[in-house]
C-alpha cells in the first residue's frame, strides 16, 4: 500500500493530485460552490502562470542591457566572431574546391556551414578524413596535426590550405 | 536601417494577407480584418510566389522583390472597394484599441516592451534554426530562390518550406541575411496569437474570466520564450501554433473554408501538421454535415484536397525526404516493443504537461475543464471537430516518437515542448468555448 501511494506521489505530483482532487471535489459539492469553482481555478491558474513568468523574467533581467549594444557587436558575440570568419571564409575559399570544418561544437559549426554558403563546407571528424579536402576550415582551436601552416588566422579560427594547386 | 527595412517586409506580408483574401476568398465583398488571419494568408502568398518562381526558373533578387511589394500595393490605389474596406478596418482597429482596458493596455505594453528588448538583443542561435530553417532561408536568398538543388541541401530535408521563405523574404528587402531582426516573425506570431485570442475572449465584453484566460496564455512562459530565448525563435513551431489557432476558431465559427487554409498552411511549415490536415480532410464529411451546405462542404473538400496534393506533388518535384516514412515498418515493430515504447512517450507527455516553469498552470487548467466540460464538448459538432483534430494531431506526435530512427528518449527530450506548443493556444480556445462560452460565439448559418 505504501509502495502504491509513494509511486502515486512519484507520478502525479501535487499537479495531477490537485487535479484529480478539484474534479471529485467539483462533482460532489453544492451547486454554490460548484458554481464558483470554476472561476476561482481560473484565476488562481492565471495569477499562478503570471507569476511564474515574472519570476523568470526577473531571473534574466539583466541581460536586457544587452538589447543597446550595437547590431555588430551583438552578432559577433552572439556568434562568438563566427560571423566575420564566414565572411573570410566565403572571400577566401572557393565553390570548386573541397572545403571541409572540422566538427566542433553543434551550433557553431552548423552556424559556419550556413553561414559559408556559396561556399560548402563538409563537416569531417578525424584526421584521417582530413586528407582529402583542399582546405579545412577549424573553429576555435588550432591543428598543429595537420602538419602545415594556416593560411588565414581570425580571433582563434583558422583555414588550413591542405592540397597545392 | 534594417529594423525599417524589416518592418516594411513585415508590413508587406500583411499587404500580401489583404489582397489573397479580398480576391481569392471574399471575391471583392466587404469583410473585417483580422490582423492574425492576414498575416497567416501573406505568409500562404509569399510560398505561393517562391513555390512559382522555383517552378518557372524565375530568380528573385533585392529589386525584384521591391518591384513585387510594389506591384501587389497597386490595387490598394486603384481598386475603389478595397481602398474603402481598408479605411474603414483600420478606422476600426484604431477604435477598437481605444476601447480597450487601459490598465491591460499599459501592462501588456511593458511586457511587450520587455519582452522586444530580450528578444533583440541577440541573434538568433539555435541548433534546428541553423541546421535547417534558416540555413535554407539563406540559401534560397543567396541563390535567388528554391532550386531542384538547394531545396533538399541540408538535411533533413523533408520539411516544407514556409518558414524559410519568409526569412528570405525578410533578406531581400535587408539586403542581408540579418538574423536578428528576421525574430521580428516570431514576435509578430506571438502578438498574432494573443491577439486572435483576445478576439474570442473579449469579443463581448471585458470581464475577470476573459482576463484570466487571456492572462494564462500570455504568460505561458514557453509560449513567449519561444520569442526571447535565441535557441528557440529560429524554429517553425510558433507559426505551427498560429496557423493551428486560427484553424481551430474558423471551425469553432463554422468557417470551414478558412479553416482548412491555415491547416493547409500548416502543413506547409512543418510535417508536424501533417496529421491534422488528414484528419481534417476525414472527418469533415462526418463534422460538419448540416452545418454548412452542401456546395460549401464540397468546394471545402475540394481545397483540402487540393493543399495536400500540391504539398505532396511538391515534395515529390523537390525529391523531399522522408525520414519518417521511408523505413521498413515490420522491422521497426518486430524491433520496437509497441506497448513498452508509447508508455515511454505517455509518460514523457505526462511529465511535460507538469513543467509548471514551462507551461504555468495552462494544462492544468485545460486538463480540469476538458474533464469538467466533457458533456459540452461531446454535445457540440464544432467543439468535437476541434478537439478530435487535437488528439489526431497528439496521436502523430505519439506515433512519431515511436518510428523515430533515432534514440526515443533524445527526440522526446529535443521536441516535445515545441510539439505542445503548436497545439497549446489551439485547446486553450477549445477549453474557453467549452466552459460555457459558446452560444454567442457561433455565426448562423
Amino acid at each position: 500500500m505504501s509502495q502504491l501511494i509513494s509511486k502515486l506521489l512519484i507520478l502525479g505530483g501535487w499537479f495531477y493530485i490537485s487535479l484529480a482532487l478539484l474534479i471529485i471535489f467539483g462533482l460532489f459539492s453544492s451547486k454554490k460552490i460548484s458554481d464558483k469553482l470554476p472561476i476561482l481555478i481560473l484565476l488562481f491558474g492565471a495569477a499562478f502562470t503570471f507569476l511564474t513568468s515574472i519570476s523568470a523574467l526577473y531571473e534574466n533581467f539583466s541581460q536586457i542591457k544587452l538589447f543597446f549594444r550595437t547590431d555588430k557587436e551583438k552578432i559577433e558575440t552572439s556568434t562568438f566572431n563566427q560571423f566575420s570568419f564566414a565572411k573570410i571564409i566565403r572571400e577566401t575559399l572557393t565553390p570548386q574546391h573541397y572545403n571541409c570544418v572540422f566538427w566542433s561544437w553543434d551550433v557553431p559549426t552548423k552556424y559556419i556551414i550556413q553561414e559559408s554558403y556559396p561556399i560548402r563546407l563538409e563537416t569531417i571528424w578525424t584526421f584521417e578524413s582530413a586528407t582529402k579536402c583542399d582546405f579545412v576550415v577549424s573553429q576555435f582551436v588550432s591543428r598543429p596535426e595537420l602538419n602545415t601552416q594556416p593560411i588565414i588566422v581570425f580571433e582563434n579560427n583558422y583555414i588550413y590550405k591542405l592540397k597545392e594547386e | 536601417m534594417s529594423i525599417l527595412l524589416s518592418a516594411i517586409a513585415i508590413f508587406s506580408i500583411f499587404q500580401l494577407g489583404v489582397l489573397a483574401q479580398f480576391y481569392l476568398i471574399k471575391r471583392g465583398k466587404y469583410f473585417e480584418f483580422s490582423l492574425p488571419a492576414l498575416f497567416a494568408l501573406g505568409l500562404g502568398a509569399i510560398t505561393t510566389l517562391f513555390y512559382l518562381a522555383g517552378l518557372l526558373e524565375f530568380y528573385f533578387s533585392q529589386a525584384s522583390v521591391a518591384i513585387t511589394i510594389s506591384i501587389f500595393s497597386l490595387p490598394f490605389f486603384l481598386d475603389a472597394r478595397l481602398k474603402n474596406i481598408t479605411k474603414k478596418n483600420i478606422k476600426n482597429y484604431i477604435n477598437g484599441f481605444k476601447k480597450s482596458p487601459k490598465l491591460f493596455l499599459l501592462l501588456f505594453s511593458i511586457f511587450l516592451a520587455i519582452l522586444i528588448m530580450f528578444a533583440f538583443s541577440k541573434t538568433v542561435w539555435g541548433y534546428d534554426a541553423y541546421e535547417r530553417w534558416l540555413a535554407k532561408a539563406r540559401t534560397f536568398w543567396v541563390d535567388g530562390g528554391i532550386t531542384k538543388e538547394n531545396a533538399k541541401i541540408y538535411g533533413p530535408s523533408d520539411d516544407h518550406n514556409l518558414w524559410p521563405f519568409t526569412a528570405s523574404w525578410i533578406y531581400y528587402i535587408n539586403g542581408s541575411s540579418n538574423e536578428i531582426w528576421v525574430r521580428l516573425v516570431p514576435l509578430i506570431a506571438f502578438l498574432l496569437i494573443v491577439f486572435e485570442f483576445k478576439k474570442h475572449t473579449t469579443n463581448k465584453s471585458w470581464n475577470i474570466k476573459s482576463y484570466s484566460w487571456l492572462s494564462i496564455l500570455i504568460f505561458t512562459p514557453f509560449l513567449w520564450q519561444t520569442v526571447a530565448q535565441e535557441n528557440y525563435s529560429g524554429n517553425a513551431d510558433i507559426l505551427v501554433s498560429l496557423f493551428f489557432l486560427l484553424s481551430t476558431g474558423a471551425i469553432i465559427k463554422r468557417e470551414f473554408l478558412l479553416a482548412v487554409v491555415f491547416l493547409g498552411l500548416a502543413s506547409f511549415t512543418k510535417n508536424d501538421a501533417f496529421p491534422a490536415l488528414l484528419g481534417y480532410l476525414l472527418l469533415l464529411p462526418i463534422a460538419a454535415r448540416n452545418l454548412v451546405g452542401k456546395s460549401e462542404l464540397k468546394l471545402v473538400f475540394t481545397v483540402a484536397l487540393s493543399f495536400l496534393l500540391a504539398n505532396l506533388s511538391l515534395k515529390y518535384y523537390y525529391n523531399l525526404d522522408s525520414r519518417y516514412l521511408n523505413q521498413d515498418f515490420s522491422q521497426i515493430i518486430s524491433q520496437k516493443p509497441f506497448l513498452k515504447y508509447n508508455k515511454y512517450s505517455l509518460h514523457a507527455f505526462r511529465e511535460q504537461f507538469r513543467q509548471t516553469y514551462i507551461w504555468g498552470l495552462g494544462w492544468w487548467v485545460i486538463f480540469i475543464f476538458l474533464v469538467k466540460r466533457a458533456t459540452i464538448i461531446f454535445k457540440n459538432k464544432s467543439l468535437l471537430f476541434a478537439i478530435a483534430l487535437i488528439g489526431i494531431q497528439f496521436m502523430g506526435y505519439i506515433t512519431i516518437y515511436y518510428i523515430s530512427k533515432e534514440d526515443q528518449a533524445h527526440q522526446i527530450t529535443t521536441s516535445i515542448s515545441r510539439v505542445l506548443l503548436q497545439i497549446y493556444p489551439a485547446t486553450l480556445l477549445i477549453i474557453y468555448y467549452a466552459n460555457g462560452n459558446y452560444k454567442n460565439e457561433t455565426r448562423t448559418s
